[in-house]
């Protein structure tokens, strides 16, 4: 089926988020969506799933203009999207999960009485082998869930299959896998488009790419070599380099639009002293987790100093959300070990990591930046001002405009949290973490989501903050150059090993 | 206003009105004279000042316990032991006003601050209950209510004053400590007052406190709540601990200016309808002021029918039900096309 838009508007109060976009997507390819944060590919993936209306134009299914007033519509259409974080019920199995996305909201049958059909047990072998159906959505990580979503999706046998970052949890043997399968659906006749900031996965894997910059299409090339030949004229808004490998060694991109940082320190300032980065912010003694049905911790020991940035390599395998989770003190039952936390005053507090909550971190000067960053450092159903006013003693809507002008984007406070980009998300959770005045920073996988500007001011801002003596701590490093860090640890079969320490922090 | 607005107050009307039209259906069905029961139903309410004041007075109690109740609701748990809160604060505030014997102003206060604990009190096993056990409050708070319930029916049946006057009563409470019924011969007092004032009070610490702020989001978004470092356990006493005493307030105001005596089982549906009253007005205090008076006025009418008509049944029971199926079945429905969504 052949999806074509023409002249699709969508405006808000303050910002016009897709402007007068035309586009065709022929059935039967892969076409990769691509440019930066706010570039309006979300906004385009949700106006044809049905998730948003238009303000102005229209959508054509072969042709036939179509009005969708829901997704319920779209899905009837044959449009199924797969969301990069989608929204499953955690209390329940992911066989269930995907029964209620596949099944009439009319037909009658406890969910415990179906049985994993024939059909879904192939779809499984083929897209996700290691997916336990029978496992709570709870116990999942990231790249399960999305597998979950999928199966749901492709079980409704779509004609037109829209994904928003698939790749954005998924490793590199999970990505080849992924789009070798895409491939396989896409010859059979179905129309996949695929979001991604990933320059390789739009060159590599993609017939078409469309390519949008704030809400206007810059252009649709017919084939990735006509991207990729425009891209080497236009170097600034290219997507990521290469999906998913670690980057040593290789140079920022160009200067930043915007700033996440509260009042961060230029680049190039003076480093901190040597005394002050011998200091640790945090240091994990044996730390070991073993939640129920997740990848087990078996033993963590790590240091974060003042005036560096460390960081942990891993996998969600290898038990990088047990990791994250007991670090953060959002899951520590059956954690062991101990956790130091040192202010920068030398003043240090030594707990049981049974013992170690969000509050106490938060009382220690910690910012922390999940990789949940939909329902643990946001929720859908908060306003903006909400989500930003959450440290404030007072004047909870002027702390919302401060940080709203300070993230430099074009929202109001009274605004839904659901209404935003994940891209817009990361940066106001960022920018609202930074601006507590941290003495550590704990981020988790924080460049998912973010396109190649967002990644590079993020990284100098980061930078900027471990020269003025913060402490940086970065739990999976997806697509963050470890050339940065000072540390390196590497976290493997649930137990952690340095990888590398440098003495000072990289120019 | 927002469509969203609108919608939303449009569903939430749509409960009473199913109880308004099972009423008149039944009044139809099964009244001797359907045209003055249909009247007696609509206009008696406001022409008499004896119904009209027994509707602010009901009105008022639906007001305290119904904050009560949409407190806890904002915060994130579901108070359902609303009924044993509202009997124990109404039988501890009967037995301190019957043991004192100071100035009026000063016992009132005794017995208010006392009978604001028991109900607290009752709540906060449920928050104990869960800290400790990870008990859901849920079913902890309606457990605890069961479980009061009867044990205040057994001390009202053994007291002396039931064994000498027959009635299954406290004492009456002296005439000083009594709130003057302000528009007689109806039962109503001062307390529809201080029902107002508590209602604008809930609201402003909802919606203009950091308090508010706090309790706001952890109905919302838990997990986000915990995440920022708010503290659960700080939460769950709290807004237990201010539901449970709002609730008990009813039962003291019931006591103090309604019945001056704690007889068995004066409680009876409050707990229920706070419930109600919290769930329409959407757990906002100020929508908890007029969704009290409409349903004040559906329940004392449709009693006052069943009365006049000579109903071998009550009407307001029945109507009562249907409110709370219309509240609950959107509820449900919601719930599982939110799941579906997903």
């Amino acid at each position: 089926m052949t999806v074509e838009t023409r002249g699709l508007t969508k405006s808000y109060p303050l910002k016009t988020a897709l402007d007068r976009v035309s586009v065709s997507f022929a059935g039967g390819h892969i076409h990769a969506l691509v440019g930066e944060n706010g570039a309006g590919k979300s906004t385009l993936a949700r106006l044809l799933c049905g998730d948003l209306l238009p303000t102005d134009g229209s959508i054509l299914l072969d042709g036939t203009s179509v009005t969708f007033a829901s997704p319920k519509d779209a899905l009837r259409a044959g449009i199924v999207p797969v969301h990069q974080r989608p929204l499953l019920a955690t209390a329940i199995t992911a066989h269930e999960n995907i029964i209620l996305q596949v099944q009439d909201s009319r037909a009658r049958k406890p969910l415990f009485l179906h049985a994993p059909t024939a059909e879904l047990r192939s779809l499984r072998d083929r897209w996700a082998e290691h997916l336990h159906l029978n496992a709570f959505v709870k116990d999942l990580g990231g790249n399960m869930r999305f597998y979950v979503s999928l199966l749901g999706a492709l079980l409704r046998k779509p004609r037109v299959l829209l994904l928003d970052e698939p790749s954005a949890f998924l490793d590199s043997t999970e990505r080849a896998r992924l789009y070798q399968n895409l491939r396989t659906l896409a010859d059979s006749g179905t129309n996949v488009i695929v979001i991604t900031h990933s320059r390789a996965e739009a060159t590599t894997c993609a017939d078409s790419v469309t390519l949008l910059q704030n809400g206007t299409l810059i252009e649709q090339f017919d084939s990735p070599k006509a991207y990729d030949k425009w891209l080497t004229q236009h170097p600034v808004i290219a997507p990521n380099e290469t999906p998913g490998t670690i980057q040593g060694g290789e140079s920022l991109p160009p200067a930043p639009k915007q700033s996440f940082s509260a009042s961060p320190s230029p680049r190039g300032a003076p480093l901190t002293p040597p005394s002050a980065l011998q200091k640790n912010a945090i240091a994990v003694m044996h730390l070991s987790s073993l939640p129920k049905k997740r990848p087990a911790l078996l033993d963590a020991s790590l240091t974060a100093a003042y005036g560096a940035i460390t960081a942990v390599t891993g996998l969600q395998e290898a038990a990088l959300d047990t990791l994250e989770d007991a670090l953060t003190g959002m899951e520590t039952a059956s954690a062991t070990g101990f956790v130091t936390l040192t202010a920068t005053d030398g003043a240090s507090a030594t707990v049981r990591a049974s013992k170690v909550t969000p509050r106490l971190l938060r009382v220690h000067r910690t910012a922390i930046v999940p990789s949940d960053r939909t329902f643990r450092a946001a929720h859908p159903d908060i306003t903006v001002e909400q989500l930003l006013s959450v440290y404030a003693k007072t004047d909870p809507r002027g702390t919302a405009l401060r940080l709203i002008r300070r993230a430099d984007v074009h929202i109001t406070p009274e605004q839904s949290v659901a209404q935003l980009s994940g891209g817009m998300l990361q940066r106001l959770i960022l920018t609202r973490e930074l601006a507590t005045d941290p003495a550590l920073l704990m981020l988790c996988n924080p460049m998912q989501g973010l396109d190649i500007q967002a990644q590079a001011t993020l990284c100098q801002t980061l930078v900027a903050l471990a020269r003025a003596g913060k402490a940086v701590l970065v739990l999976g490093t997806q697509d963050f150059p470890l050339s940065l860090c000072q540390t390196v640890y590497a976290l493997e079969s649930g137990v952690l090993h340095l990888r590398f320490a440098a003495t000072e922090i990289p120019a | 206003m927002t469509a969203r607005t609108a919608r939303s107050m449009l569903s939430a009307l749509i409960s009473p009105a199913a109880g308004i039209a099972v009423c008149v259906a039944l009044i139809l069905c099964c009244a001797k004279t359907p045209a003055a029961a249909l009247r007696s139903l609509f206009a008696d309410s406001f022409t008499s000042a004896y119904y009209f004041g027994t509707m602010l007075n009901t009105a008022a109690f639906f007001m305290l316990a119904g904050c009560g109740s949409a407190l806890a609701i904002t915060g994130g748990v579901m108070n359902l032991g609303g009924e044993g809160q509202v009997y124990a604060g109404g039988f501890v505030g009967c037995i301190v006003l019957n043991a004192l014997r100071l100035p009026a102003p000063l016992a009132c206060c005794l017995a208010l601050l006392a009978s604001a604990a028991a109900g607290a009190l009752l709540a906060l096993i449920s928050a104990l209950l869960r800290e400790l056990r990870g008990a859901r409050v849920l079913l902890t708070t309606f457990l605890v209510s069961s479980a009061v319930i009867p044990l205040i029916d057994g001390l009202i049946t053994a007291s002396k004053n039931s064994a000498q006057t027959n009635m299954l009563a406290l004492p009456y409470i002296t005439e000083a400590y009594r709130l003057p019924h302000i528009l007689p011969p109806s039962p109503l007092s001062w307390s529809f007052a201080v029902a107002l004032v508590v209602c604008l009070i809930a609201w402003a610490v909802v919606f203009k406190t950091r308090t508010g702020r706090t309790l706001r989001l952890w109905g919302t978004a838990p997990v986000f709540a915990t995440y920022c470092g708010y503290s659960t356990r700080r939460n769950t006493y709290l807004t237990l601990a201010v539901s449970g005493a709002l609730h008990a307030l009813t039962g003291f105001f019931a006591v103090c200016g309604t019945y001056y005596t704690c007889h068995k089982g004066f409680y009876a549906n409050m707990g229920w309808n706070a419930l109600n009253v919290a769930l329409i007005a959407r757990a906002n205090p100020l929508a908890v002021m007029p969704v009290s008076l409409l349903l004040s006025w559906i329940f004392t009418s449709a009693s006052r029918v069943s009365l006049t008509q000579g109903f071998d049944f009550d009407i307001a029971g029945i109507v009562q039900s249907v409110i709370l199926f219309s509240i609950a079945i959107p509820l449900v429905v919601t719930a599982k096309q939110r799941e579906a969504r997903r």
